[in-house]
């Protein structure tokens, strides 16, 4: 009895990993297949389907959502962190209500988002006159939260003792936050900030009314492609701004790993 | 879903420089009552308005009950996100309790397993399952060299593809949140229950799975919510032949243009979306109150 | 068939290659009540899961009963175990965590209903039965922890460190009660514990462990008495340890030669030339008076009080026997009118019984 259930059990976590596993699998082999039909398994494999990405048609979006994602990460966490540190930090009355406010986008569904923002910018008169600034705009309402909340989290964490300790030291306020509060948050805002990045580089809800004709993010492009061809080029597409992402994290994770060990692995 | 359990922050010093603090505040909320609030407003509005004229009227509400189509949006939209969550959380489960209590060094790998097609993307994944459920797509094609099969099995553009695609989005949310759950119980709770003659499947039925109904209930309730507000993996494996609201209300917005219906589309969703948020908030609360009563029994 | 309840016959276990028990041979009668006792992380949690069953020994064999336990799991070897943290079940009652093991034995209903009642009033806990864990006390969650390893009357009982989350009072009260329950239920107990004066004032045997081997069994006076080992006399009770430079062994008395002094101490133990080290209680040292020439073949060292602590019942004395040599003593704080000033001199009287030999 024992015996079969453990069975049962190592044999439901292989099939659940090969279920995730699976479709990333295939994407990678299809990238690297020479037949245009991406059916099979590929039995002879080929780069060549990643030159074609060097194409204005794909490295244009590519850079169009570098671009914004970029801008967007940075106005994100600037911000994000000037909210929690009014709210978490200073504790201005109603700081509880502000906080809801400040996340409440959290519960409204991306395409309700987009839907709203769409029609808006349409009442106002701006809609297709926008194009980058208003995916920018629609994407820090989606990525703010996030990073506000991090942000918060970190800071809500983060020691009061230590902050009296400076002070008690004579380190005024400004060098208390520059020296103190500032490096003890930072890993947690770091990964606010790559986190908002990767969704706004990733998004499609979102984007997929705003992008202009012939102006369109990378995620964007390849749906469109989607449509009506399902041919490796996309594959290779898809496994290139995976590789991309990893990049990024690996980056970010660089610089918030070293502060988070100088600073005793704080969160 | 954006809760934010503001534990009460450490008290900090300093004097209230209220005035900096709600200057500092001032960026944040500009952005998001122009580009949230009022769209939001906006929105709202339009539900109640003729998309042509301007004029106040509650046509667009009496079209979505009256219509069939859209009802029947939402039906599929319900039933799709039903599946999801219940196939996120059989499936999660296992995983979930590998992770909670290995020790093993294997551990570290089938985490990274389970969590890090979260940073494929989601077109990524999506084409990945279009190309194994297609018509002509690895399944199909398998089964027809082997000569299983004659034509090919209906495996997209259809309810199923749509489940397959975005459990395998929305499971690794599952994975962490149940793994959470079961984290929280003793392992102790196991042993004592094996010292008292239970089977390993008599633990799993009394003991690992009452104690992790809370992690099951989140779990189901993220999976939920995020397959009912999914886009993408709806649109690309479902297509025209399963439409759900999301993929109803980008075909009014950007191809009918009828941007009051879009809305009252919109507004069926959130409201949906918040009716489920809401449960979970009361599951929550009733829960934490039937835990005090227990401990208030102690006096 | 032999009446032993438990047995390890030369148990090993390793955990990635590092040893943490080594061939450990240990026989339980039937009716006894063992301690284990040792310093944390020397190994005892992993005998008693060994002998649980959630450890598999990585050599040796496990036997209860005279039976080898090798491929059986832990729910079917009618052992129970009563966890440190308690491990009560949050989502039962205090009926339903006493009637758990009954209920997964196939039990009848009625059945379980009268076991339960009993051990709850064994462990004096009725009335208690439809509360949750939560809302009873640290004591009452230990007794029902109790209650519900004897429910289905296990043949043994292993318990590991159950009482070290309970405060002084009640732990000294539980330890009798525990007892008392042992005795009545006629049930094996091993009792797992770091604390000597728990293993002192309930066992009836105390097996005491060190890094993964077990440094000496036996009955709790014997082991006071007598401690084996330098590491036992100083793990069990307060000890004046002293190293042995040279050692004669004599007719009736082995000669002690003290390191770096001057000072022969006679003892009663049989040994030989190679003896490394004795021990010495405290409370065995008595202060003589200038005139008391004390029994025949007593010790007689003289030295100078360094250091008075009042202990409550009793006043330690640190007296410097020698140049780098102190001997704790302790007196009775009921004859404290014999405790001397501070930098006096003073006599010390050690019978030769009281001097312990040691092996390291
Ligand atoms: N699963 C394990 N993997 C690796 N090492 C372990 C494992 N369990 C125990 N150990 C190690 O084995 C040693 C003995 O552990 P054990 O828990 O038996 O000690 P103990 O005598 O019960 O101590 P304590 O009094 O602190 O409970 C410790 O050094 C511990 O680190
Ligand atoms: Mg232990």
């Amino acid at each position: 009895m024992n015996r079969v259930l453990t069975c049962a059990f190592w044999l439901a976590i292989a099939l659940v990993l090969t279920f995730i596993t699976l479709p990333l699998a295939v994407v990678v082999a299809a990238s690297l297949s020479p037949s245009s039909a991406v059916t099979f398994l590929p039995w002879e494999w080929t780069f060549d389907w990643y030159g074609d990405l060097l194409a204005d048609r794909w490295l244009q979006p590519f850079l169009l959502s570098v671009k914004i994602a970029t801008v967007v990460a940075g106005i994100s966490g600037v911000l994000g962190v000037l909210a929690a540190y009014a709210v978490v930090y200073e504790r201005i009355p109603g700081s509880t209500a502000i906080m809801a406010g400040l996340l409440s986008p959290l519960s409204v569904p991306q395409i309700v988002k987009g839907v709203a923002i769409v029609l808006f910018l349409s009442i106002i008169g701006l809609q297709g006159v926008l194009g980058t600034p208003a995916l920018i705009a629609a994407h820090v309402v989606l990525a703010l939260p996030f990073v506000t909340r991090m942000a918060a989290t970190s800071l809500a964490n983060f020691d009061g003792n230590l902050d009296r300790a400076a002070q008690s030291l004579g380190a005024t306020k400004r060098q208390r936050l520059q020296h103190i509060v500032l490096p003890m948050i930072k890993p947690g805002v770091l990964s606010g900030v790559t986190f908002a990045f990767i969704i706004s580089f990733n998004n499609i809800p979102l984007s997929v009314f705003l992008v202009r004709p012939g102006d369109t993010t990378l995620p964007i492009a390849v749906i469109n492609y989607l449509e009506y061809s399902l041919d490796p080029v996309m594959a290779a597409v898809n496994v290139a701004s995976m590789i991309f992402i990893l990049a990024v994290i690996f980056l970010f994770e660089k610089i918030g790993g070293f502060s988070a060990q100088l600073h005793g692995g704080s969160k | 879903m954006s809760t934010i359990a503001l534990a009460a922050p450490a008290a900090m010093p300093g004097a209230p420089a209220r005035t900096s603090g709600y200057l500092v505040l001032a960026p944040s909320c500009l952005v998001l009552t122009i580009f949230f609030a009022l769209p939001m407003g906006t929105m709202i509005g339009m539900s109640f308005m003729d998309a042509q004229t301007l004029s106040p009227t509650l046509f667009n509400y009496q079209r979505f009950f009256s219509d069939g189509l859209s009802l029947a949006g939402l039906y599929r939209t319900a039933v799709m996100s039903i599946l999801v969550a219940v196939c996120v959380t059989v499936l999660g489960y296992p995983v979930a309790y590998y992770l909670a209590r290995s020790r093993s060094r294997w551990r570290a790998l089938v985490f990274a397993l389970a969590l890090a097609p979260e940073l494929a993307g989601v077109v990524l994944r999506t084409y990945g399952w279009l190309i194994i459920l297609e018509d002509r797509g690895f399944i199909n094609d398998m089964l027809t060299h082997l000569g299983v099969i004659a034509s090919p099995l209906p495996l997209s553009k259809n309810l199923f593809a749509v489940v397959v695609g975005l459990t395998h989005v929305v499971l690794p949310f599952g994975i962490l949140s149940l793994t959470t759950s079961i984290q929280g119980i003793d392992p102790n709770l196991e042993r004592a229950a094996q010292m008292l003659g239970a089977s390993r499947l008599a633990v799993v039925r009394h003991i690992i799975l009452p104690l992790s109904v809370p992690g099951i209930v989140s779990s189901l309730l993220i999976a939920f919510t995020m397959a009912a507000s999914a886009y993408a993996t709806p649109a690309l494996l479902g297509g025209a032949r399963f439409k759900v609201l999301a993929t109803m209300i980008y075909e009014q917005v950007l191809f009918y243009i009828d941007w009051g219906f879009a809305a009252v589309m919109a507004i069926a969703l959130l409201i949906m979306m918040l009716m489920i948020s809401f449960l979970g908030i009361r599951y929550e609360a009733r829960r934490s109150s039937r835990r005090s009563n227990r401990e208030g029994g102690a006096s | 068939m032999n009446s032993f309840d438990i047995e390890l016959v030369s148990v090993s276990k390793s955990f990635a290659g590092i040893p943490v028990v080594q061939d450990l041979n240990l026989q339980i009668p039937r009716g006894e009540f063992v301690s284990i006792l040792g310093p944390s992380g020397c190994g005892k949690t992993t005998t008693l899961n060994m002998i649980a069953g959630f450890n598999t020994p990585s050599a040796g064999d496990v036997r209860v009963r005279g039976k080898s336990q090798n491929r059986i799991p832990p729910e079917r070897r009618n052992l129970g175990l009563v966890f440190q943290n308690y491990a009560l079940f949050p989502h039962m009652t205090v009926i339903e965590n006493v009637g758990f093991g009954l209920r997964m034995r196939g039990t009848p209903k009625a059945e379980i209903g009268q076991a339960v009642d009993a051990a709850l009033r064994s462990v004096r806990l009725d009335g208690f039965g439809s509360r949750y864990p939560k809302a009873l006390s640290g004591g009452q969650q230990q007794r029902v922890a109790l209650a519900r390893a004897i429910a289905p009357r296990p043949s043994v009982l292993l318990l590991d460190e159950p009482l070290s989350n309970l405060d002084l009072k009640l732990r000294e009260a539980m330890r009798i009660e525990l007892k008392e329950i042992q005795e009545q239920l006629d049930m094996t107990f091993v009792y797992v514990t770091h604390d000597q004066e728990e293993a002192m004032a309930m066992s009836d045997r105390i097996v005491v462990m060190w890094q993964g081997a077990i440094a000496q069994q036996g009955e709790p006076a014997s082991i006071y008495r007598n401690p084996a080992t330098r590491f036992v006399a100083d793990f069990v009770g307060r000890s004046n340890i002293l190293s042995v430079r040279r050692s004669i062994p004599g007719p009736t008395v082995l000669e002690l030669c003290i390191d770096g002094t001057q000072i022969v101490l006679r003892s009663d133990c049989a040994g030989n030339s190679a003896v490394q080290s004795c021990c010495i209680r405290p409370e065995s040292i008595a202060l003589l008076n200038g005139s008391d020439a004390g029994a025949g073949g007593q010790n007689r060292l003289d030295g100078v009080v360094r250091r008075i602590v009042n202990l409550g019942a009793h006043v330690e004395l640190l007296v410097e026997v020698a140049n780098g040599l102190s001997l704790t003593v302790l007196v009775p704080s009921s004859r404290s009118s014999l405790v001397p000033e501070l930098a006096s001199t003073v006599t010390l009287g050690i019978d030769p019984q009281d001097v312990q030999v040691l092996s390291d």
